[in-house]
């Protein structure tokens, strides 16, 4: 487009495309899909966390009305199901193993919860009463269910290959000679607590085996290449499936991994009829990949003067029965261990426990809430050692652009950090009144976080847009929205380049047959990824249309504007896009373009030394909020909250108010409320009785700051937002909680009896 | 944790209703607002195989007041109980107590009968009906039964229903003019939770009548703690002294909201200030 024009949509609030029809719960999600003749699935799941499965008695279940079909492992063509390493990434694993992980379990269950068979029968009642039928002889197994004890000598084996399912690795420089440099040092161990997504919605899909014999399935899912898990389970080949991505009630990396593809797509491929399945409150708690619970131990070391010279960390994370995604979350760990600080030499040593607890997988943030918790709680305890106030302290040691990260890369781009630090501060205000009854507390964190997979994965997404000859245009690109906006955004970098209304911009399904691939709706990667692809795509087809009205108004294609659905002249003759475009189709000029964006490319990391270039770039954001803790309950409430990220360039800023106050939102649950608690492998609170997530009143007002420094490798200098947002947020109110109470807080959540004790103890 | 399979009776009149509770006996579960009962079925830990629901017998949904006092359908919803004006202007206690269970869309659909039959110990309604002395009605095979509901919860979850019987009506009687009140809730996670501890007070000429709840296997009438109040009314040392006192009646469970020692910490904090800031 032309350099001196304004943005029309980009950078203005408008609401959502998609906005008032979820306002008015019209969306049909998966779950609430049906098909005539559909059946409905159920799963039989494991009653113990380790056991041996000695017989399996589907006969009294089959004999049942209503029941079409139950299956067990031996039903599945490919019953295991293989962690994919896309790309290179494979070269990066030490040893390079291969994980893997059962369907339906054959002969021996790992967790709690875990699928053992499938049931598809008329009715929901039916199906229900199916699985009371099916006859499980178990043997108990012991098991291990604490990560530390896992990494034992004899302890209890998960998996036949040993419980240690992955190592990274750091080595800058020599932190021996750091920590000799240092006239502090201080070592303290942070706990991070298991976590459900809580979506509103559980997870669901429907399946059915079209006339030609497509398997097609409508799925809540954050990742339409998924089907290819599906084909490998059946052993069918890949474009004998069609994957759609339904709506989704929040996604939040719990929709990262596979969850109902292969059980709908079993029952659907067996019965051949439409089949739906959907997790209850439980199983979704029971038997999806949970936020992995960490223990991170670290030590610090820096001059009098405030300045850091030394970090060694120890992180343990626990990946509970399966490996799923946690060796990629451990790597997103290892590689922001060391935060937004210039520290010269580090060291860090990470591993991933197999354990027999819920499997542990994608959660918002994908290991960088638990190095952040560690790395800011940590930042706080060394200020007090030295006598700073955390702010300097954090301030002496920001990285600034060029500055080698923990990588040995060189920062290409300036994290403005000092600016989100002052602005959030100064938005807080001046400190309070002391209060009878009440300690008042105040803390911050800072955060970098990167947005877009890591930078020797080959990613890419393409997108199609093309223009109706009644001047509409279609975008179609395989991006799932799980309720981030995606596709708003997608269509406002459409409608923006082409000159059109939002409204005369649509956006088709993410369909793998429909639309051409966009890659994963994870990573904070869409609006990066694909946001490029749509931009080059729709700048393809004006280039078009703009030759076209040229040639139409005798006007130099340099001199045309597109503006509101009309090609412009400078001296104001106007002709309508549907005129060019019908033009345009009659004299052979392409009305279309599919695009393909293709993220920079670096070499694979060194997986000894984890040196290299990790990510292509990074988000950077500072919180600051305060708290008030009441003196005899320990009760704690958040009275204010400010959070400022630099985003590059908002697409949307009411978008990413919303985005930075959904974090915060989420962050607050974290900090203050959630936990899956598995005692001995058995989960206490798997329902939302027991398992609290904040309300509306529980969330303070969040003010929030937008820095768009252009700097963002997006479309038009964008960068992620959606997992950045909450990074911080945890290591913020627990900080600021520390401080009211005098006493360093370091895990969560902070349960009115936890601060209680600590207040009366002097520690935690 | 879907529901398990059962008869659903819709009787229109009470008398039906407790002929068909007494029919099936042990069998059969009466339902009002199901806010409780539904998530009960879910977990297993009831499966009744007739469920009678009573949300079709009309007059049972009333507040009225006389001279006696005030008198409430055990179906009205609790936010009907916490809205009606009556009950705020008159008895501001219950009205409080009420107003703050859970949220909204429960408020909607729980009633004020289902939640004390539920005998749940972290009850909202269950600690101020017992500062304020209020009596249920029941209606069963063998006729009514007035229970004060000092002596109506008897256990985790056991309240004294006789089978086939049917909690028809609450009725509260008169605060005296010049008494003073205090409602405080105390949950330990989110707002909407059930309270880790909470506490309702009336204090009269004749003296201070003390409900807990969340802190023993029922709700309680903190009686050493009012004991104590007896003669030397509320000074700073005697509502120490009844904090104290209070902590020591009551028998908490641990539980994911909190331990039983913080629960019995909590009981001593909460009903201070429920005393020191009576309304």
């Amino acid at each position: 487009m032309p350099p001196s024009q304004e943005f029309r949509i980009i950078g203005r609030s408008w609401p959502r495309h998609d906005a008032r029809e979820k306002v008015l719960g019209r969306p049909i999600y998966a779950s609430d899909f049906t098909m005539p003749g559909m059946l409905h699935g159920r799963a039989l799941r494991s009653l113990y966390p380790s056991a041996r499965i000695l017989s399996i008695d589907t006969s009294e279940a089959e004999k049942l009305p209503g029941v079409v079909c139950v299956l067990t492992h031996k039903d599945v063509p490919k019953n295991e199901m293989e962690m994919a390493l896309p790309g290179r990434m494979a070269e990066a694993t030490a040893g390079a193993q291969m994980a893997t992980q059962p369907i339906l379990a054959d002969g021996r269950v790992r967790f709690l919860g875990e699928a053992i068979a499938l049931v598809a029968a008329e009715s929901p009642e039916a199906a229900a009463q199916a699985l009371d039928l099916i006859r499980v002889e178990y043997e108990e197994l012991p098991g291990v269910y604490d990560s530390l004890e896992a990494m034992k000598q004899g302890a209890p084996k998960v998996h036949e290959s040993g419980n240690i399912l992955q190592r990274w690795h750091v080595r800058k420089g020599d932190v021996g000679s750091g920590f000799e440099e240092a006239d502090v040092i201080l070592e303290r161990t942070y706990h991070v607590q298991l976590l459900d997504h809580a979506y509103m919605e559980t997870e669901g899909g429907v399946a059915w085996v079209d006339p030609d014999g497509t398997l097609v399935m409508k799925v809540g899912t954050q990742v339409v290449e998924h089907y290819t898990d599906v084909t490998e389970a059946l052993q069918i080949p890949r474009n004998k499936i069609r994957l759609i991505a339904a709506p989704m009630g929040g996604g939040f990396g719990g929709r990262e991994d596979v969850t109902v593809e292969i059980l709908v797509g079993l029952l659907a491929w067996h019965t051949r009829r439409p089949v739906r399945l959907v997790y209850s409150r439980d199983e979704s708690i029971l038997a999806h990949g949970k936020r992995n619970a960490y223990v991170l131990r670290y030590k610090m070391g820096a001059k009098r003067s405030g300045e850091i010279t030394a970090l060694e960390a120890e992180v343990v994370s626990d990946s509970g029965a399966y490996a799923a995604l946690t060796p990629w979350i451990l790597y997103y760990t290892t590689a922001t261990a060391t935060g937004p600080y210039r520290i010269p030499d580090v060291l860090v040593d990470a591993s991933a426990v197999y354990t027999n607890n819920t499997f542990a997988s994608a959660f918002r943030g994908f290991g960088s809430v638990q190095a952040c918790f560690a790395y800011e709680g940590h930042m706080d305890a060394m200020a007090g050692e030295l006598g700073m106030s955390p702010r300097e302290f954090r301030e002496r040691n920001y990285l600034k652009k060029g500055d080698t990260i923990s990588s040995g890369w060189a920062l290409e781009s300036e994290p403005m950090l000092d600016e989100l630090t002052s602005r959030a501060w100064e938005a807080l205000g001046p400190p309070p009144k002391r209060e009878p009854g009440k300690k008042i507390g105040r803390g911050m964190a800072a955060t970098m976080v990167p947005y877009g997979r890591m930078a020797w994965t080959h990613d890419s997404s393409t997108a199609w847009v093309g223009m109706e000859a009644d001047g509409t245009a279609m975008v179609r690109c395989a991006a799932p929205d799980p309720g981030g906006g995606q596709g708003s955004s997608l269509v406002a970098i459409a409608a923006e380049v082409l000159g059109l209304p939002m409204s005369r911009v649509s956006i088709g399904p993410a369909d793998s047959h429909m639309a051409p691939r966009a890659g994963t709706t994870t990573a904070t990667r869409q609006l990066f990824m694909s946001g490029n692809a749509v931009l080059k795509a729709a700048r393809e087809v004006r280039e078009s249309l703009v030759a076209q009205a040229a040639q139409m108004l005798g006007a130099r294609e340099a001199d045309i504007e597109l503006v509101e659905g009309d090609a412009l002249t400078p001296d104001g003759r106007r002709l309508g896009l549907a005129q060019v475009v019908r033009e345009a189709i009659a004299s052979g000029r392409p009305v279309e373009s599919l695009a393909k964006y293709d993220a920079p490319v670096a070499d694979t990391i060194d997986p000894d030394t984890g040196q290299g270039k990790p990510f292509n770039d990074f988000t950077f954001g500072v919180q600051v909020a305060e708290v008030e803790v009441d003196e005899e309950t320990g009760q704690v409430r958040v009275r204010r909250f400010v959070t400022a990220f630099d985003v590059g360039k908002a697409i949307n800023p009411s978008a990413v108010e919303g985005q930075l106050q959904g974090g915060v939102g989420m962050g607050l649950g974290d900090a203050l409320m959630e936990e899956v608690v598995i005692d001995e492998g058995f989960t206490r609170n798997p329902h939302l009785m027991d398992y609290k997530l904040p309300t509306t009143l529980d969330t303070p007002d969040i003010e929030t700051i937008v820095l768009e420094s252009g700097q963002g490798l997006g479309p038009f200098g964008a960068k992620g937002i959606g997992e950045p947002a909450l990074i911080p947020t945890r290591a913020t109110i627990v900080n600021a909680v520390s401080d009211a109470i005098g006493v360093q807080l370091r895990e969560a959540p902070l349960t009115p009896e936890r601060v209680y004790r600590a207040m009366r103890s002097g520690t935690d | 944790m879907r529901l398990p399979p059962f008869q659903l009776h819709r009787p229109e009149t009470l008398q039906e209703a407790v002929s068909l509770l007494a029919q099936h006996g042990e069998e059969a579960r009466p339902i009002a607002g199901g806010t409780a009962m539904v998530p009960m079925m879910r977990f297993g830990f009831l499966r009744p195989e007739h469920v009678v629901s009573l949300k079709g017998i009309p007059g049972l949904d009333e507040i009225s007041e006389s001279d006696d006092g005030l008198r409430i359908g055990a179906l009205t919803p609790l936010y009907r109980v916490a809205g009606s004006a009556v009950v705020r202007a008159q008895w501001p206690l219950l009205a409080r107590a009420v107003g703050s269970v859970a949220t909204p869309a429960i408020r909607n659909s729980g009633t004020l009968g289902g939640n004390l039959s539920y005998a749940e110990a972290a009850s909202d309604p269950a600690p101020a009906l017992l500062a304020l002395e209020a009596s249920v009605l029941l209606t069963g095979p063998e006729g009514d039964r007035t229970v004060p509901i000092t002596g109506f919860f008897q256990g985790f979850y056991e309240a004294d229903i006789r089978p086939g019987e049917v909690l028809v009506e609450v009725s509260i009687p008169r605060i005296p003019a010049g008494a003073r009140w205090s409602y405080l809730r105390f949950a330990a996670r989110s707002r909407e939770d059930k309270p880790l501890v909470n506490v309702a007070v009336v204090a009269t000429s004749e003296g201070v009548r003390i409900g807990l709840g969340g802190v023993s296997p029922t709700a309680i009438r903190a009686r050493r703690a009012e004991a104590v109040l007896q003669g030397p009314g509320l000074t700073p040392q005697a509502i120490d002294e009844a904090a104290d006192a209070a902590a020591e009646e009551c028998d908490p469970l641990s539980d994911l909201m909190g331990t039983a020692e913080y629960r019995q910490d909590m009981v001593r904090v909460w009903l201070r200030r429920a005393l020191t800031g009576l309304q």
